[in-house]
């Protein structure tokens, strides 16, 4: 963080960009939104920007949600979320840094560089920053600020105060104290991440930054710790030194065209090998490991079709392939109407974390690279979920709690398994070693040859005498016991059945649900 | 180039290395308190077993064998907890009722289960084939029809790759067979109580010798009334 970067007297000369309601510009790009249209980006419930034409209607930013869609009936909400707005601001990123070097992104719709160098190249401040705000507006017709000012906190303080008239200011070297000292205390509450300070010094009476500034600095930093240390310093125009640059991330992911457009499964996976084997160098090359792809396929039907797939270590060339092919499997049975051929393959990698970091993985040592091999192979022959492994999860159904998950996914963690949570229902005792995957459908009959029905609450009209399973043969039962209820989403889908075991005269212990007077078998003990 | 050795010796000195290799890296983690069997090259112990199951098989499994198994399942989980927990592989095929938690309570590292629940009939012995490559114990399902050359070169693979098969069902040329019978039920009453306990008579029958033993299932039972562990 530049910010907590030591603060010098004499601070860094910085250019400041804005992009004045970059959350609400990305949140409508994100949403397809016309620019029209009465929007508005919310976040926990408060408008944090909305557009002209819901600002029309009475919408203000601070107002809650509910007040906004009192004033403006058709408003469209967008949610808040920091990802997109990364996200879209990263092109815009890609179109300074090709003008000056070492950009500092403040946070999406704020960045900073250095004045210094680039002022020198284009021989004056004004020249450096007509010529970035020319270059941004050429590939992006967005409303752009820009500011030159001693620091950071000056210069992004000076570009939130251009208009749209005066859309780029200029405070000289050494102006920043007289810049700051009529500007609002409130002001420090992000530079310094806490807004309670501020306050403070409102209702103390201290309503801007100049008074605040002529504060001895003992004093200050004596009743607001090394939070007020550093707000003071702000205020009186010290600032950091130099800025952090942003360290421009790897652009790893893949394109492969397919021109002219390939239907069967080898040929794409024979076209998309090259591409792999780079993708695969560049992981090694920077020492990174991924273990999440998003890969899509574009079809010439115009169909897309996109997955995430997951990988309990880190993905080879071949199982990226692997994937490929199964992805297109998937898809070919997806869709009903006669397969077209794909266009377009991309992949993303989602999580790339530094190799060191995965000597242990977060699921345990990679296992031997031999049995990965030789599993992998044999799940590329007889397909992708063909070949599991297992884990204990959460439920109160025996087949809910075997987690079964494609062999080389990650086996969820056991708070996605919720196994330590408590499941009224479970039952005392030896597990039952045959879980039927689908419940199977039986017959309980009284001495009297009737069906013995099971009420709401578990009672039994009779005691069960004997037990048929499908059309097998009756049994005779010597041992029974219930119920356990089992009460299950009740909200949803009410699944009200009771848990009964029983021993017959084979000596085979079933575990079985009824409902009415239906039963079935739901795991055997044996 | 030297001329290639010939090939029985071949595949001894195959099996030989593979064995040295496993017992290398195989990362056998021996509890403390686990006599380690002997420790000459070809005393080799054999697969190991649960403590509650080693009435039966005081020496463990054999390796690259073929046992057979009729009655209990929860035998066969039991069989497999071990070699899991020692660091070894094993694999379930065509099994698609597998009871996963029966095998935790057995104390199985389910990390190192690999299970195939249905796999194409005519490609079982393929499957078998290329587990035995990695897991130390399989434990198969009835196999649907295998032609007697089949057989023969699944045995021989077993028997070069030093991996134990369980077939639950028959199989024409099995080394032992096990039979589990439950003889009783603890816990259960006629409308009260819950099933606390497996009372298993265990007989291994091998080379016309017959080993029987007795077994409680769980063998705590008798604690208070809880909950099967998650």
């Amino acid at each position: 963080m530049s910010r907590m970067l030591p603060a010098t007297s004499t601070p860094v000369r910085v250019l400041a960009l804005w992009w004045p309601g970059w959350s609400l510009i990305a949140a409508q790009e994100a949403a397809g939104a016309p620019a029209d249209a009465p929007l508005a980006v919310v976040a926990k419930g408060i408008v944090l920007a909305c557009s002209a034409a819901a600002a029309a209607e009475g919408v203000t930013e601070g107002l809650r949600i509910r007040h906004a869609q009192a004033r403006c009936p058709d408003l469209q909400v967008l949610l808040h979320d920091p990802e997109v707005e990364q996200r879209a601001f990263e092109p815009v990123l890609r179109v300074i840094e090709q003008r000056a070097p070492l950009v500092q992104v403040i946070r999406p719709g704020l960045a900073a560089v250095r004045a210094v160098g680039i002022a020198r190249f284009y021989g004056s401040e004004a020249a450096a920053a007509d010529a970035l705000a020319a270059a941004v507006q050429e590939e992006f017709d967005h409303d752009v600020r820009l500011a030159v000012a001693d620091g950071l906190f000056t210069a992004e303080q000076s570009a939130y105060a251009t208009t749209g008239e005066v859309p780029w200011l200029q405070v000289p070297p050494g102006g920043s104290t007289s810049f700051l000292a009529g500007l609002p205390v409130t002001v420090l509450s992000a530079a310094v991440d806490d807004a309670r300070m501020p306050n403070m010094l409102r209702r103390m009476g201290i309503r801007h930054l100049g008074e605040f500034a002529a504060l001895p600095r003992g004093d200050v930093h004596a009743r607001f710790g090394a939070t007020g240390l550093r707000a003071h310093q702000l205020a009186c125009g010290e600032d950091a030194p130099a800025i952090s640059p942003r360290s421009v991330p790897l652009d790893l992911d893949l394109r492969v065209v397919c021109d002219p457009p390939v239907g069967d499964v080898e040929q794409l996976v024979a076209q998309c090998t090259p591409a792999v084997d780079r993708l695969i160098t560049a992981l090694m090359e920077h020492a990174l490991v991924c273990n999440q792809i998003r890969l899509t396929l574009h079809t010439e039907a115009g169909l897309v079709h996109e997955r995430l797939w997951r990988h309990p270590w880190q993905f080879t060339g071949a199982e990226l392939l692997d994937r490929v092919r199964w992805q297109l499997d998937e898809f070919s049975a997806e869709t009903s109407e006669r397969y077209d051929a794909v266009t377009l393959v991309t992949m993303a990698p989602e999580s790339l974390e530094s190799a060191s970091h995965h000597a242990e993985g977060l699921w345990g040592d990679r296992p031997d690279e031999h049995v990965v091999r030789t599993v992998t192979q044999l799940q590329a022959r007889l397909g992708h979920d063909a070949v599991l492994s297992v884990s204990v999860g959460g439920g109160r159904l025996l087949d809910e709690r075997r987690v079964l998950r494609p062999w080389g996914e990650a086996i969820p963690t056991s708070a996605q398994r919720r196994t330590d949570q408590p499941w009224p229902g479970s039952l005392p005792g030896p597990a039952p070693s045959t879980v039927f995957a689908q419940a199977r459908p039986a017959v309980v009959l009284d001495a009297e040859g009737a069906v013995v029905r099971v009420d709401r609450r578990g009672g039994l009209s009779m005691p069960p005498a004997t037990l048929r399973l499908g059309d097998g043969p009756a049994r005779r039962v010597t041992a029974w016991a219930g119920p356990w209820p089992i009460q299950q989403r009740w909200w949803r889908n009410p699944l009200n059945v009771n848990r009964f075991q029983m021993i017959d005269d084979h000596n085979e212990a079933w575990l079985l649900l009824a409902g009415g007077e239906h039963w079935w078998t739901e795991a055997r003990y044996d | 180039m030297l001329p290639p050795p010939p090939v029985t010796s071949r595949d001894e000195t195959v099996a030989h290395l593979h064995d040295l290799l496993r017992r290398e890296t195989g990362g056998q983690k021996r509890q403390a308190g686990q006599v380690r069997q002997s420790s000459a090259v070809f005393a080799l112990p054999g697969v190991p077993v649960h403590p509650d199951l080693r009435d039966s098989f005081p020496t463990g499994l054999r390796l690259g064998s073929v046992y057979t198994l009729s009655g209990s399942t929860t035998v066969a989980m039991g069989l497999l907890a071990e070699p899991t927990r020692t660091g070894s592989w094993c694999a379930a095929v065509g099994l698609p009722h597998f009871g996963v938690e029966s095998a935790a309570a057995w104390g199985a590292d389910l990390t190192r289960l690999v299970l195939v629940p249905h796999p194409p009939s005519q490609d079982w012995v393929s499957v078998v084939a290329a587990l035995t490559e990695i897991a130390d114990l399989i434990l198969t399902s009835r196999p649907p029809h295998v032609t007697p050359g089949e057989v023969e070169r699944l045995h021989a693979r077993l028997r070069i790759r030093r991996t134990t098969m369980i077939v639950a069902g028959a199989w024409p040329r099995a080394a032992a067979h096990i039979e589990a019978v439950t003889t009783g039920w603890d816990g259960l009453g006629q409308g009260y109580g819950a099933l606390m306990r497996q009372r298993l008579r265990i007989t291994v029958t091998e080379r016309h010798r017959e080993r029987t033993a007795d077994l409680g299932w769980p063998v705590q039972a008798a604690q208070a009334v809880q909950a099967w562990p998650a």
